[in-house]
């Protein structure tokens, strides 16, 4: 029994790891023909090539980094207030609400966004950054709301209430009680939407008509036209932000996990 | 009423937002796929769309494909997942390492490990240089094609690796809030270790499982970059044969198009019909 | 009807410095009630579990009947555990708990629901079978906790704490039903327990388990009347300690000189006596002039704080003696010499003992 599952312990460690693998060599890697199995030279050229100004990965990076971090602020301006009204009453029509909510979770974006490009034509927000933003506010808010109803459940209100008599004003409440114990709960529900954000691609090729071009979509540009060194790189910088959210957030990152677990209370 | 009040504009902005986009988006793709746009002089609501693409036999092909795709992949890693659970329940050597790289992958974009499929299983991948470095093949197109194939072992592939670590984190977390102790009662009381697992930890995170399933379902059902990566040109997924169509310069496709993103959708509420029925179930129990 | 026998059995968890459980050998005879005592941490549920097989012990034999099961997986052992609480299946019905151990044997579904039946007519809840677990109050709960352990007619029945979630007077109840439907049955039992009262009330023999050591193993009585330590002694109230030394049935201290009976131990030691076994007024043997310190009305009896010789004693009497008497007196009390036992002079646990008192 233990032997068997030192065999699946490696099995599952290998799966999970092999796909990134040749990705991460090809960054580094100089013509590396068939059937090498390593790279015949080594090289950080296709690193120098995505950092350079001509590949747009620089442009494209900081446009991904903008319209995640807009798409972010506005979740947690919209979700925060929604996520407590959620998970702290209880009221007719609840459930109702909560499937409003959860179904542009589980809807394929492709059939929201093909319509809203025909009123975004109208309104002059195709292939703007801002229709891109507001187009990734679909599946971003959801999480953010799902997210803050489950840290409001676990708060208890009646400390606000304690705060009030104690002579706090509402704001000087918000402020110094409310804030102090969600803020944890907003910080790993930002991450979380900014990674959801991150990784748009339908969504920001129809809104953006190809205009707003974002990482995964210069990504998959470079993956199409075979150069696998330059794919290698991009791929490893397009990454990094989950990389880094995962060492900060430890293992809080199960923000998807609690479209299971569903509404606090 | 002080409540109701508060609770209201609480809510107000969100669904409003959710509201003017999801379903103002979807509302759209509707009344588009029934040909009505007055804004270029459609008026006339009519089901011409769907009755071409219910037609045509290209589209039962893709549904056919889709419908393939979906359902293996969800079984596979659900099945998967349960499995890499159990075994990340128990302590083991390297069960932090294996931990994290469940979590690593949660916060990979699909389309990175789409790529990375792509360079392992191509015909002149990783997989077909160590076929060729063992003697198996003597060039590329001797490797069996696992990527751009009509089986569509790469896309699958890809789901697979993507969803076993979502799945796998909840019916994780799922397990360790049971604990294990009704098993451990099971065990004393006569159950094998099958019996112990089948009649009395599978019932009690099967409601997790098939909302996660249901979730794996609906994305990999609807999903456009991973097929348009590594699918064969025909026939094409539901959501590529959409876009394709939507982007087309002759207008006329595009209620077709339209109808196709309708008929994604209504296979999608179907799951999110499933989920909630799950998660109700798994409220009451 | 199965013997039980435990040999060397000891336990340390991974990572842990101290062993949980420390070379316990104990000898159950077939159909006993047998109660494992000890502050919570000191083994006794490890013990139950490796028992049961859901642990594997470091070293040691269990043996049923002669036979060692330690290389039986939990399920062919035949020993049945029932945990502290109820852990009823939340998706089956009380009758399909019930019935668990009997479908899991593939048995006919008519042979189950009639033996389900049964047990629930024994444990005199005959109306709840189609119940939800989640419908059930936690009394409700432990009872068919216990009907799914005793449907299989098991060698061997493992209760650990089984009545510590329970309201007293639920307690009282369960307490009750386990003894009576232990005594039906017949079925060798082992229930482990923090409670001292729970273990003398229940028992037919304690073991008494400190810092995952066996401390003592016999009937309850002999706790109160024979303790091997002065740890022990404490453990069941004891709290007179007298040092002396005892020679030819006399034991000389600062009390003066004690008749103790014959057969005990000589040289120094420790002398103890109960509370309640203290006498007002003299006697024939053993009357010493006391000054009474403290008096305090407890309802059922008086506590006594009395000073002889330097020497603080503490007594229990029926309050109508007491009620006269003031503080400061000075008034006779005598020690009844087949109430006095001589403990080891130095207590084999002095740190054990200071541990437990903290837990009390």
């Amino acid at each position: 029994m233990a032997h068997l599952r030192r065999m699946a312990a490696i099995v599952l460690i290998s799966w999970l790891v092999l796909p990134l693998v040749p990705l991460a060599i090809w960054s580094f890697a100089r013509g590396w023909t068939f059937p090498n199995l390593l790279p015949q030279n080594w090289t950080l050229q296709p690193w120098a090539f995505a950092l350079s100004p001509q590949s747009g990965v620089l442009h494209s990076l900081g446009l991904t980094t903008g319209i995640a971090l807009a798409a972010t602020a506005l979740s947690v301006l919209l979700g925060v207030p929604a996520g407590r009204a959620l998970g702290q009453y209880k009221f007719r029509g609840k459930t109702l609400i909560e499937l409003i909510i959860l179904a542009p979770i589980i809807m394929p974006g492709i059939a929201v966004a093909m319509g809203l490009q025909s009123v975004f034509i109208g309104l002059h927000l195709n292939n703007t950054v801002t229709g891109v933003v507001l187009v990734h506010l679909i599946p971003t808010l959801p999480y953010m709301v799902l997210v803050m109803s489950g840290i409001f459940a676990a708060y208890d209100p009646q400390v606000e209430d304690q705060a009030r008599s104690l002579g706090a004003s509402p704001g000087q409440v918000f402020r110094h009680i409310t804030l102090p114990a969600i803020l944890p709960g907003i910080i790993v529900g930002a991450m979380f939407t900014f990674l959801v954000s991150w990784s748009q691609y339908i969504l920001t090729l129809v809104i953006g008509g190809g205009r707003v071009q974002t990482l995964p979509l210069l990504l998959f540009q470079f993956a199409t036209s075979g150069r696998n060194d330059i794919t290698g790189a991009i791929g490893m910088i397009y990454i990094l932000p989950g990389v880094l959210i995962l060492i900060l957030t430890a293992r809080h990152l199960t923000g998807r996990s609690s479209a299971i677990t569903g509404f606090g209370q | 009423m002080q409540d109701r009040l508060k609770i209201t504009l609480l809510l107000t902005p969100a669904l409003t937002v959710i509201g003017v986009l999801f379903f103002g988006g979807l509302g759209f793709s509707l009344l588009r796929s029934f040909n009505y746009m007055p804004i270029i002089g459609m008026n006339d609501p009519n089901l011409d769309a769907y009755r071409s693409v219910l037609a045509s036999p290209q589209v039962y092909r893709s549904l056919a494909l889709t419908l393939y795709i979906a359902a293996t992949s969800t079984l596979i890693a659900s099945v998967l997942a349960v499995a890499t659970a159990l075994l990340l329940r128990r302590s083991f050597r390297g069960r932090a390492i294996a931990s994290f790289l469940v979590h690593l992958n949660l916060t990979i974009p699909h389309l990175v490990g789409a790529i990375g499929i792509l360079y392992l299983f191509s015909q002149s991948g990783s997989f077909a240089r160590m076929a060729y470095g063992v003697g198996l093949i003597t060039k590329p197109a001797d490797f069996p094609a696992i990527v751009f194939d009509p089986y569509a072992i790469g896309i699958i592939a890809t789901y697979v690796w993507k969803e076993l670590p979502f799945i796998t984190v909840i019916t994780l977390a799922n397990m360790q809030t049971l604990g294990n102790d009704h098993e451990s009662v099971a065990r004393t009381l006569g159950a094998s270790r099958w019996q112990a697992f089948r009649h009395v930890l599978l019932p009690q995170i099967m409601p997790g499982l098939l909302s996660a399933s249901a979730i794996v379902f609906a994305f990999t059902f609807g999903a456009y970059e991973i097929p348009a990566l590594l699918g064969a040109s025909a026939p094409q997924t539901l959501p590529l044969m959409a876009y394709r169509g939507f982007t087309d310069v002759n207008l006329a496709s595009h209620p077709q198009a339209m109808a196709l993103a309708m008929l994604i959708a209504a296979v999608s509420a179907i799951m999110i019909a499933l989920y909630t029925r799950a998660l109700r179930n798994k409220r009451r129990g | 009807m199965t013997h039980l026998s435990i040999t060397d059995l000891s336990k340390t968890y991974p990572s842990a410095p101290q062993p949980a459980l420390n070379n316990l050998t104990l000898d159950i005879p077939s159909g006993s009630l047998t109660a494992l005592l000890g502050p919570s941490g000191c083994g006794k549920t490890t013990a139950l579990k490796i028992i049961a097989g859901l642990l594997a012990p470091t070293s040691g034999d269990v043996r049923l009947d002669g036979t060692s099961i330690l290389s039986q997986s939990p399920d062919r052992r035949g020993a049945v555990m029932v945990f502290q609480n109820p852990l009823l299946f939340p998706h089956m019905t009380v009758a399909e708990n019930i019935g668990f151990g009997l479908s899991m044997r593939h048995l006919p579904k008519a042979d189950i629901a009639a033996r389900v039946a049964e047990m629930l007519t024994l444990i005199q809840l005959p109306n709840i079978g189609p119940r939800r677990p989640s419908q059930l109050s936690g009394g409700q709960a432990q009872r068919v906790a216990l009907a799914r352990a005793l449907i299989l007619r098991p060698r061997l029945l493992l209760l650990d704490e089984p009545l510590s979630n329970l309201d007293t007077t639920l307690r009282a109840e369960m307490r009750d039903l386990i003894r009576s439907l232990q005594r039906t049955t017949g079925i060798t039992t082992i229930f482990v327990t923090h409670d001292q009262e729970e273990a003398v009330v229940l028992a037919d023999q304690i073991a008494l388990i400190l810092d995952g050591r066996l401390q003592q193993f016999g009937p309850p009585d002999a706790f109160f009347k024979r303790p091997a330590t002065q740890t022990i002694a404490r453990f069941f109230g004891g709290v007179n300690f007298i040092a002396g030394h005892n020679k030819g049935g006399t034991f000389s201290s600062a009390l003066g000189a004690l008749l103790v009976q014959a057969d005990l131990r000589e040289g120094p030691g420790t002398l103890t006596i109960r509370p309640e076994n203290i006498r007002l007024g003299a006697a024939k043997h053993n009357t010493v002039q006391a000054t009474l310190l403290e008096r305090t009305y407890l309802g059922v009896q008086t506590r006594l704080i009395l000073c002889v010789g330097g020497v603080n004693l503490e007594a229990s009497v029926n309050p109508d003696d007491a009620a006269q008497l003031d503080i400061g007196a000075i008034l006779p009390i005598n020690l009844p010499p087949e109430s006095l036992w001589l403990l080891p002079q130095i207590s084999t646990g002095a740190n054990q003992s200071k541990a437990f008192v903290q837990h009390q």
